[in-house]
């Protein structure tokens, strides 16, 4: 007798439609987790129409209004220059959506490439692959994307690159460590075993099954990389055009200003959060919905 | 068990080694010609000529790494362009501060994150766990440079308890013969100046050490919550052994392994959060250093730290693995 | 008194698809120094029986939501922590199948051990119960001495693990020892091994035995007695000879045509019940066999058979047994087999043959 006797779906079986809708279906079930996907999708929503409902102009300075707190004309207050918080606030979430998640898509990139790369280059291929993921995990995250935007500058795709290079190793070693254990796995050496083509096997079976992990630790791993983009904005390290609106920047401010307007980083912050706060719940109840096995 | 550790190491050696090229690459690489990216546009064609010959560029880039590797091993990290001072010195000065922080941050990290970990893990979904696993999510998500800020604001101006920048008061004079203050203060019987020292180690160690705590608080809670199904647990309860035994040397013996992993792993975030951590704090560290010198785009600065905590990254990764196998019989056989 | 008078237990599992009926109202009684064997295809409540006579099961997802467990006259249902506590270990003992999890993978041999003589209440240290375990060690016919206290449970092999396991369940000559597929997973030769050395020590210590069992080839030899279970209930108890002689119940006659003789060639096409037990999640409102049985009847369908005597310590819970005799003469014609139940999450196998396990 153990617990696994019951619980149903092994990470380890062929994705099927059931299986789908079983793990949509937990998902749903998830309250944390579907209150995550909807306040990110107002996030996303407002991002988007952002130009709409901001209700000024993020560049505008006024410096007659420099340092308002929160009122009914600005309801995140201004900043030294008079700007509108709240509109620059939502201006930069398509900056920070946009950044993260196209850093995640080049790590998941790179990561795919270098974990099949791994598995199927032969040995000496595979120690190579995994040394080099060692040594860029040995950079603590926000210093390697710091070494390399110092490298090739500063700006939205220098960014996007550098912060999706740091990401990369995890990938890497995710997709191999799945399609390791894949290829292992009972149901690949059933279907070897009646004769299926190496490469059906391996697209239409063993892929769609490593995506599982992969998606998981994306979810979760959009949280941080909007994080490290504000944290490398807030070094300094955002647009070089300083009237651009990006939530790092605007927390240098803030955090210099803390001690008389505490407005300034009270607003940009409490977005922050939320936004990370809502992705991860939603990571969480995707890892929890495909591998039920931690749960109570 | 020798022989594993043997081998762990060996594996290291490369990714050091890796580590090293990185750090080479960073500044010979550098798009352009590096010397005048290094020293900027308006250097003097005599100061631009003398770093190029010290860094060696006309030469093959084989010997340039082999003189650089050779350096590295007498301690010679280069100067740095704007003070001209030795950057292995400038290192060495900043250190204990970061390091004195970090620890701190780690050992509140952890101690907290163990015991919130199980706290959750006594009555999964329960409302205890409920709320920690709330905490344990905002601690995740919250990043240091907004609530660095806001630690600063509630008790450093609203309720005026704690100072919120520096790492002593400078009107006190103590000498600091190692830089580490906790250790300097105390070792010459200072505790005023101690207190003001642990007084300013507070809120920077607590807002670094956010991290660290809800990383280790979710791992141990899922950690224990396994352990506590498996069979050598029932076993014991069969035996008839004590609860409070059954908690310790069957639990949480077992579900330390993976919390042991995550630590490890954490140490990485945690020198990343310096950076941030001691630029809101105003701590005249390795982190702070570091961010002065990208905006000097002082390089070899850069390069050093960045390069320093790689390594003390992978060092603390070798510790933790052999720690692993130190606590898990099965690890050295395989 | 009897040792173990277990009336009408019940239990149920809360899981994430709903409640499973695991046990419902089973009755057993087993005497001081007896051997009793539950038999019965995977998932049909054995372990879960097992565990409740212990009170180990996982609460609070499974519950005991019915019935009383007298052992020694203690009802083992309502009993405080402290008397469980108190009773495992030192009374009620208990080994399980696969000795590969069920020992603690970070301990020494040792350390497991001493636990099951200190039980921890004022620490454990192997060194003021030495003699003792290398008198346990000695009984259990494992080689090695103090070494073997020094090892780890990655070492030794399933058959030297389960060793310990049972020098760890009888190092406080328990009154009741339940075995829960002990055997499961090792070899033919390594099972009649440790099926020997748990029947000599038992018998020596006068220690009653519930074995647990899917294998009704290993009951032959080692219980006097056996209990038939089928999807949460026990649907006949019969002395051994009586039950293999003649059986009753229409499961039972079905899982002896299923069992091989010991001579049977390997490769013979063994016998199958057609069909699969009912899903515990919603069971029948009848008899639960009623569906593969080629005996069933009208009121099979709407009401439960309850257990009824039938011979000398012969119960069974049947409505039909009027055609006992066709059923010694060999086997029944059969029906059409009914459409099969919908089984949604697997639980619960097709019983084929013997061997296959939980
Ligand atoms: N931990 C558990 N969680 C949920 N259901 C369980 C658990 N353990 C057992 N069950 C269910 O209880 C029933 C009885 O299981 P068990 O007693 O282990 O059967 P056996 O030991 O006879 O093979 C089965 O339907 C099984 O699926
Ligand atoms: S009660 Fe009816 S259905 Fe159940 S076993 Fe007996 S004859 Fe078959
Ligand atoms: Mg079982």
């Amino acid at each position: 007798m153990s617990a696994a006797d019951t619980t149903a779906a092994p990470a380890t079986r062929a994705p099927s439609n059931s299986y789908w809708r079983l793990v949509f279906r937990r998902l749903r079930r998830n309250r944390p987790a579907m209150a995550g996907l909807v306040c990110l999708v107002v996030v996303i929503l407002a991002a988007v129409t952002a130009p709409i409902i901001a209700p000024y102009d993020p560049m505008k300075v006024s410096l007659a209004d420099a340092y308002q707190s929160p009122n009914a004309a600005h309801l995140m207050g201004t900043d030294k220059l008079g700007r509108d918080i709240l509109s620059r606030v939502l201006w930069g979430s398509r900056n920070s959506l946009k950044t993260g998640f196209f850093a995640v898509l080049w790590g998941l990139a790179i990561g795919g490439v270098l974990g099949s790369l791994a598995l199927w280059g032969g040995r000496i291929v595979d120690a190579v692959v995994m040394r080099f993921t060692d040594v860029l995990l040995a950079f603590p995250g926000i210093l390697l994307a710091i070494g390399v935007i110092s490298w090739l500058g500063r700006g939205d795709v220098q960014m996007t690159l550098a912060v999706g290079l740091s990401l990369a190793p995890i990938f890497t070693r995710l997709l191999r460590a799945s399609l390791l254990s894949l290829q292992e796995s009972d149901f690949v050496l059933a279907l070897r075993s009646v004769g299926v083509p190496r490469r059906q096997i391996l697209f239409r079976h063993m892929l769609p099954n490593a995506l599982t992990p992969l998606i998981v630790q994306a979810t979760l791993q959009l949280g941080t990389t909007i994080l490290t983009v504000a944290g490398l904005g807030f070094l300094g390290l955002g647009p070089e055009d300083p009237r651009i609106p990006e939530w790092g920047t605007m927390l240098i401010e803030g955090a210099q200003m803390i001690q008389t307007f505490p407005h300034l980083v009270l607003g940009p912050g409490a977005c922050l959060v939320a936004i990370v706060v809502s992705v991860n719940l939603l990571g969480d109840g995707l890892r929890d919905a495909l591998d039920p096995r931690v749960r109570r | 068990m020798p022989r594993y550790i043997l081998r762990r190491l060996l594996v290291s050696i490369p990714v050091l080694f890796g580590v090293t090229l990185i750090a080479f690459a960073f500044v010979r690489l550098l798009p352009g010609d590096p010397a005048v990216t290094i020293l900027g546009e308006r250097a003097t064609p005599a100061a631009i000529e003398r770093l190029r010959t010290s860094l060696g560029l006309d030469r093959p880039i084989w010997q340039q790494y082999a003189e650089y590797m050779s350096n590295l091993l007498q301690g010679d990290l280069g100067n740095s362009t704007i003070t001209a001072a030795p950057v292995t010195k400038e290192l060495f000065s900043r250190f204990p501060a970061t390091l004195e922080l970090s620890i701190c941050a780690l050992l509140i990290g952890v101690t907290a994150g163990l015991w919130l970990g199980r706290a959750a893990a006594r009555r999964p979904g329960g409302g205890t766990d409920g709320g920690l696993t709330l905490l344990s999510l905002l601690g995740i998500s919250i990043p240091i440079f907004v609530l660095g800020p806001l630690l600063q604001y509630v008790f450093g101006v609203v309720l005026d308890w704690l100072p919120t920048s520096g790492r002593i008061n400078p009107r006190l004079f103590v000498s600091t013969p190692t830089g580490f203050l906790l250790w300097d203060t105390a070792s010459q019987g200072e505790w005023g100046a101690f207190r003001d020292v642990v007084a300013h180690l507070v809120l920077p160690s607590v807002t670094l050490s956010m991290m660290p705590m809800a990383m280790v608080a979710r791992m141990t809670r899922s950690s224990v919550i396994e352990v506590q199904r498996e069979d050598y647990v029932r076993t014991a309860r069969a035996k008839g052994v004590v609860p409070p035994r059954i908690a310790r040397r069957h639990v949480m013996r077992n579900a330390w392994l993976p919390v042991v992993t995550v630590i490890g792993l954490q140490v990485g975030a945690l020198l990343a959060g310096t950076v941030i951590t001691e630029t809101v704090f105003g701590w005249n560290g390795v982190g702070s250093l570091v961010v002065n010198a990208i905006n000097q785009r002082d390089y070899f600065v850069v390069q050093s730290a960045i390069l320093v905590f790689a390594v003390i990254f992978i060092v603390v990764n070798l510790l933790v693995d052999i720690s692993y196998a130190l606590l898990d019989p099965r690890i050295s056989y395989r | 008194m009897t040792l173990l008078e277990v009336e009408d237990l019940t239990v149920r599992i809360d899981t994430e698809f709903g409640t499973v009926h695991a046990v419902n109202g089973i009755s057993l009684s087993v005497e001081r120094g007896e051997t009793l064997a539950i038999v019965g295809e995977s998932g049909c409540g054995k372990s879960i029986t097992g565990l409740s006579l212990a009170r180990l099961l996982p609460e609070p997802a499974a519950r005991i939501a019915g019935g009383t467990i007298r052992f020694e006259g203690i009802d083992l249902v309502t009993a405080s922590p402290r008397t469980l506590a108190d009773l495992r270990g030192r009374d009620v003992a208990m080994i399980f199948q696969d000795p590969m999890s069920t020992l603690n993978p970070v301990l020494t041999i040792g350390e497991q051990m001493a636990e099951a003589l200190l039980r921890g209440n004022y620490g454990v240290s192997i060194r003021p119960v030495r003699d003792r375990l290398l008198e346990l060690l000695d009984m259990v016919g494992l080689p090695g001495g103090e070494a073997m206290l020094r090892r780890y449970p990655h070492q030794l092999s399933g058959g030297m693990r389960q060793r310990v396991m049972i020098a760890m369940a009888l190092a406080q000559k328990p009154r009741l020892l339940i075995a829960d597929e002990p055997t499961t997973g090792l070899d033919v030769t390594v099972e009649a091994q440790i099926l020997d050395l748990v029947g000599r020590l038992t018998e020596e210590s006068e220690t009653a035995v519930i074995l647990i069992t899917h294998d009704l080839g290993v009951v032959a030899g080692v219980s006097r007695r056996v209990a038939v279970m089928y999807c949460g209930t026990v649907i006949e108890t019969a002395p051994t000879d009586t039950l293999f002689d003649a059986p009753m119940h229409p499961y039972t006659v079905g899982l002896l045509h299923a069992t091989p003789s010991i001579d049977a060639d390997a490769d013979e096409d063994l016998l199958a019940i057609e069909g699969v037990p009912p899903n515990q999640l919603r069971p029948p409102a009848g008899c639960p066999f009623a569906p593969r049985c080629a005996w069933r009847q009208e009121r099979c369908w709407v009401e439960v058979p309850q257990p009824r005597a039938v011979g000398e310590q012969h119960q069974v819970a049947c409505h039909n047994t009027a055609t006992r005799e066709e059923a010694q003469q060999g086997r029944p014609a059969r029906l059409a087999p009914a459409p099969p139940p919908p089984n949604l999450f697997g639980i619960g196998e097709v019983v084929t043959f013997r061997g296959v396990s939980t």
